[in-house]
């Protein structure tokens, strides 16, 4: 990615390029040949030593392979910090940016890639690259209409659409050379800038990669980004602009209000300020910062594997196995914020509406800001079995299916007499808009009236777990505590289902084992789990009891996987233990953490439940509730509730023997 | 007075003037090509945009700096050609812009000097290109603009004028280049000057100028006219002039003839709504108009197409004769249209 603009004294300049590094275990010179490298080592202490002026990381704990040199050393990608980075080209401030020996870091382990935002390029075919491209950018006359990005599918391409002679000279643009193997998208605009001629600079957002196809392939996605970067630099910059016409009022000639009168003699000559930072005309001194947070997400996108394209060099295992591990990390990642979230809540709060959530019950989130209400619900999603957690954190209304629901605060909801619900609020508390950081209160507005005592032991142990100073010292130690705990008492349901076949019996064994038996009510909802049966929203009553098929579930089926067997529904009657009593609907339903969307290293402003540092990611980092099966067909016949006939002591006894 | 006889408009006399033989009109779709170059700052898009696209000069404070090659073709002109302007921070002779290519098929190098800013850079970089540029088409005409010069007095502006004079011609003698022919214009956006000078520059370009100034001299003889120009009446550059030396001020005249009559026909003209439709701002074929001065002359304005002029210049008395006017006039157009459409023809052949 690169930041380029038309100075005003130097013509075409790049301002900031930030590139992708693959990380790997050996330090080298990026531009010293491999036969030097071999040769005489050198003694000497290295004239130049990189200026990091940020460090932002994901995964380091749990994904770093790489061993860190020295305590003092930023091990990144597979350079090190002894370059000297080589600028041919004068540079006026308007042509700087973070300085010509600096960089900007972050570093993504799960993917093994760090990304680097330096002045200049840092290797030497880059920064010819990256000069020819810029060159070229600014002088390209015919530009592709902005709203190409907007297209549906079926709207022509970059390379059908009809370029556009703009007269304010912004567009996009898509250009390669076969021979230098390079390809170029890019968005063209115009920062208004009160000190310059005609008002305006030009600039441009530069995406570069000598693979063509990764480019038209993710085209509309990268130009989504990249608008979306550029409309909000030329906000910025409209509203510093704006600011100092209405100040500077002396001078307001210059906006062009008092053409009329003005003769060429007489015309007061405006002063202008060619070399004006980037940073003063957006007004905003972390403006390279946070440029260089989005062009590593820009970055994460372009170089994200995707399971329906074919990388060169990069086999299916290699796919899945990012995937694994990206699951993994989203995973982490929900738990360090139900952590955080847990803190927020009252104890007693906090155990109602876990006692509420693992019987089934529906929690609603209320917020405004959809990637918010989507971050909370993940959060509490890892609580449940993959299977059982229906999570929407966009709905425009009321939906009784989902037991992860999140809707704007201005969604009507049902009473307490219709429906037993988990109601919180979230409400925004601070806001950094430079970071892309805010913190959110969490208000609990409405907990289920009826209260399991005692606690079951599931969310007793969860409740241990968030207590235990040991399982906080990372959170994956936590991830896996409560992973542990969930896959504990899974295990449990799925030897219960198939040894004890009616609740009166489970109970009893609860009794023999001291467990309480409000855990029976927690075993009727995940024994949904292995069973395939969809939630009807509702609470299951204990007082019903389900008849159970003599013959063993299938249990081997992997959670990830599409479930084809289909077994007849039967009629709600009066089943003894010999029937077949049960349905096992083909759905898709993937995992939770099988979403295929980009890392969240950090999150522009979405909130944030925990200390993010302020890093980039794509804000859709929750999974698609949309691609959900959904579990509405025939909710009424699916479970059946049959009266069981009483169960004595002595079957009790003669069972557990 | 007397009227100009139909003969002496023949092909023949045509011949005398042309050789369609050896016409070299600019390949490619056919428009001759003027390169504009100078330091940043310069005045050079100020320049194309007060000339050819009718901008205000004092809107021109206010345009952006030029961030590429502008490479605009001029229409809805009798002047048909296309302007290629290089910013100042580039190097028009940088491989990326295929610089034979560009100057194989230019007519005429525009270097624009600013005379109020620092010169020495300006005119190092002008010698540059223009030996490199000779270097590359030999027919190549240079012209030179020494720009912003209202705002220096007539002392200044001759010191200006010498001083540039002579750096060129050493910088062309050190390189054996010393018989390159310069034309020096002093200009300026906020007069007529700049609208002279590019009027000079044009007319370099048209191929058919001997035969149009002796067809004005003809008319002027005829009519008892004391000056007249052939002006394109868009951008107010005059394709031809008569013998006579050129005045400003008259110049001058003219040019706020053709914005009044503008106006006015703006306001008051015929629009045809079909493909023989006169140009935008309403001015057919029937279009005249006479302005009587004060000093016992009238200024008189005919068109002869629908993007050429006649303006004439002539004593009160012998405008009286308005009918042989009138017939000299129709020969005249007639033989102004018979000129370019043997060039036509000739292009065609070739």
């Amino acid at each position: 990615m690169a930041l380029c603009h038309f100075c005003e004294e130097h013509g075409p300049r790049v301002v900031m390029t930030t590139q992708a590094l693959k990380r790997t275990g050996i330090q080298r010179h990026a531009n010293v040949d491999e036969d030097e490298e071999k040769g005489e080592k050198k003694k000497e202490e290295p004239r130049y030593k990189m200026d990091i002026l940020s460090v932002n990381e994901f995964g380091k704990v749990d994904f770093d392979t790489i061993p860190q040199i020295t305590d003092e050393d930023v091990v990144f990608a597979s350079w090190d910090r002894t370059i000297e980075l080589v600028d041919d080209e004068s540079r006026c401030e308007a042509c700087s940016s973070v300085g010509p020996n600096a960089s900007h870091i972050a570093n993504d382990y799960l993917a093994g890639r760090s990304y680097v935002t330096t002045q200049t390029a840092i290797n030497e075919d880059a920064y010819a690259v990256t000069q020819s491209v810029c060159f070229k950018a600014h002088n390209t006359q015919n530009l592709l209409p902005l709203t190409l990005t907007s297209l549906e599918d079926d709207e022509p391409t970059p390379s059908t659409s009809e370029s556009s002679k703009t007269e304010d000279g912004e567009g996009i643009i898509f250009f390669g050379k076969a021979q230098d193997k390079y390809t170029a998208v890019g968005r063209m605009f115009a920062l208004k800038d009160a000190k310059s001629r005609g008002f305006k600079r030009r600039y441009g957002l530069l995406c570069i990669s000598q693979n063509h196809q990764l480019l038209t392939w993710k085209f509309k996605d990268i130009m989504v980004e990249v608008n979306m970067t550029a409309d909000l630099l030329k906000l910025s910059a409209e509203k510093v602009h704006d600011c100092e016409q209405e100040i500077d009022k002396d001078q307001v000639i210059r906006s062009g209000q008092v053409l009329g009168w003005i003769q060429g003699h007489e015309q007061p000559k405006i002063e202008y300020d060619t070399s004006r930072s980037f940073t003063k005309i957006v007004g905003n001194e972390e403006a390279f910062f946070t440029l260089h947070r989005d062009c590593v997400s820009i970055l994460q996108i372009l170089l994200k594997p995707d399971a329906t394209m074919k990388f060169d060099g990069m086999s299916n295992l290699s796919v899945s196995r990012y995937v694994e591990r990206a699951a993994e990390a989203m995973a982490i990642a929900a738990t360090e914020d139900f952590a955080v979230i847990s803190k927020k809540i009252e104890q007693p709060e906090l155990k109602a509406i876990l006692i509420h959530l693992v019987r089934g019950g529906q929690m609603i989130c209320q917020c405004d800001y959809a990637p918010v209400r989507s971050k909370f619900l993940f959060a509490f999603s890892v609580l449940l079995p993959n299977t059982l957690v229906d999570i929407a954190s966009d709905q425009r209304k009321y939906c009784i299916e989902k037991n992860l629901l999140g809707v704007d605060e201005c969604v009507p909801l049902p009473t307490p007499e219709q429906y037993d619900l988990v109601i919180i609020k979230l409400v925004k508390t601070y806001e950094n808009e430079c970071y892309g950081v805010a913190d959110f209160d969490v208000n609990v507005v409405r907990l289920p009236e009826e209260q399991l005592e005692p606690v079951p032991s599931v969310v007793s142990k969860y409740l241990g777990a968030l207590e235990n100073e040991i399982a906080h010292t990372t959170t994956s130690i936590l991830h896996k505590a409560l992973t542990t705990i969930k896959e504990e008492f899974m295990t449990l349901v799925t030897s219960i289902s198939s040894t004890y076949p009616t609740t009166a019996r489970i109970a009893a064994l609860l009794k023999v084992h001291s467990k309480p038996v409000t855990d029976l009510h927690v075993y009727q909802f995940w024994k949904l789990a292995k069973l395939r049966v969809p939630r009807n929203g509702k609470l299951i009553s204990i007082s019903e009891e389900p008849s159970f098929p003599s013959k063993p579930i299938q249990d081997d089926l992997p959670t990830t996987r599409k479930v084809s067997a289909s077994i007849p529904i039967p009629a709600r009657k009066s089943v003894c233990e010999d029937d077949v009593g049960f349905s096992t609907l083909s759905s898709s339903m993937p995992s939770v953490f099988s979403s295929t969307n980009s890392l969240p290293i950090g999150t522009p402003s979405t909130g944030s439940f925990a200390q993010t540092s302020p890093l980039s990611s794509n804000p859709s980092s929750a999974p698609d509730s949309s691609r959900r099966g959904s579990f509405l067909n025939s909710v009424e016949n699916s479970e059946v509730l049959d009266q069981c006939r009483p169960v004595s002591d002595d079957d009790l006894f003669a069972t557990s023997g | 007075m007397s009227a100009m006889q139909p003969d002496q408009y023949n092909s023949e006399h045509y011949n005398n003037y042309e050789d369609p033989g050896s016409d070299e009109e600019a390949v490619g779709d056919g428009r001759p090509t003027i390169v504009i170059m100078g330091q940043k700052r310069s005045g050079k898009t100020s320049i194309r945009k007060v000339v050819f696209q009718k901008m205000s000069p004092n809107e021109t404070v206010f345009c952006e700096s030029t961030p590429r090659v502008m490479n605009e073709p001029i229409t809805g002109s009798f002047i048909n050609l296309q302007t290629i302007e290089f910013p100042g921070q580039l190097d028009a002779f940088d491989t990326a812009f295929n610089p034979k290519e560009v100057f194989s098929t230019c007519g005429a190098l525009l270097f624009v000097i600013d005379a109020q800013a620092d010169l020495p850079e300006a005119l190092r970089k002008m010698s540059a290109a223009m030996i490199r540029a000779y270097n590359i088409n030999k027919n190549i005409k240079f012209e030179v603009f020494v720009h912003k010069v209202d705002g220096l007095s007539e002392e200044t502006r001759m010191a200006t004028y010498r001083r540039i004079f002579q750096k060129v011609q050493d910088d062309l003698a050190d390189h054996t280049l010393d018989n390159i022919y310069i034309t020096y214009h002093m200009t300026s956006i906020y007069d007529h000057s700049i609208f002279e000078a590019f009027s000079k520059v044009i007319q370099k370009l048209v191929r058919q100028l001997p035969a149009l100034i002796k067809l004005l001299d003809m008319f002027n003889t005829a009519c008892s006219v004391e000056k007249s120009y052939l002006f394109d009446v868009s951008s107010k550059i005059y394709v031809a002039t008569d013998s006579n030396p050129p005045d400003l001020s008259t110049y001058e005249l003219c040019c706020d003839m053709i914005d009044i009559t503008t106006d006015l026909t703006g306001i008051y003209g015929n629009y045809r709504i079909d493909t023989n439709a006169p140009p935008q701002d309403g001015y057919n074929l029937e279009s005249q108009s006479v302005v009587r001065l004060k000093v016992n002359q009238v200024l008189f304005m005919k068109q002869v197409d629908k993007y050429l002029a006649l303006i004439g210049v002539m004593k009160k008395e012998p405008f009286e004769k308005k009918g042989l006017i009138d017939y000299n006039f129709q020969i005249f157009k007639n033989g102004v249209t018979a000129v370019f459409e043997i060039g036509r023809l000739a292009i065609t052949r070739h």
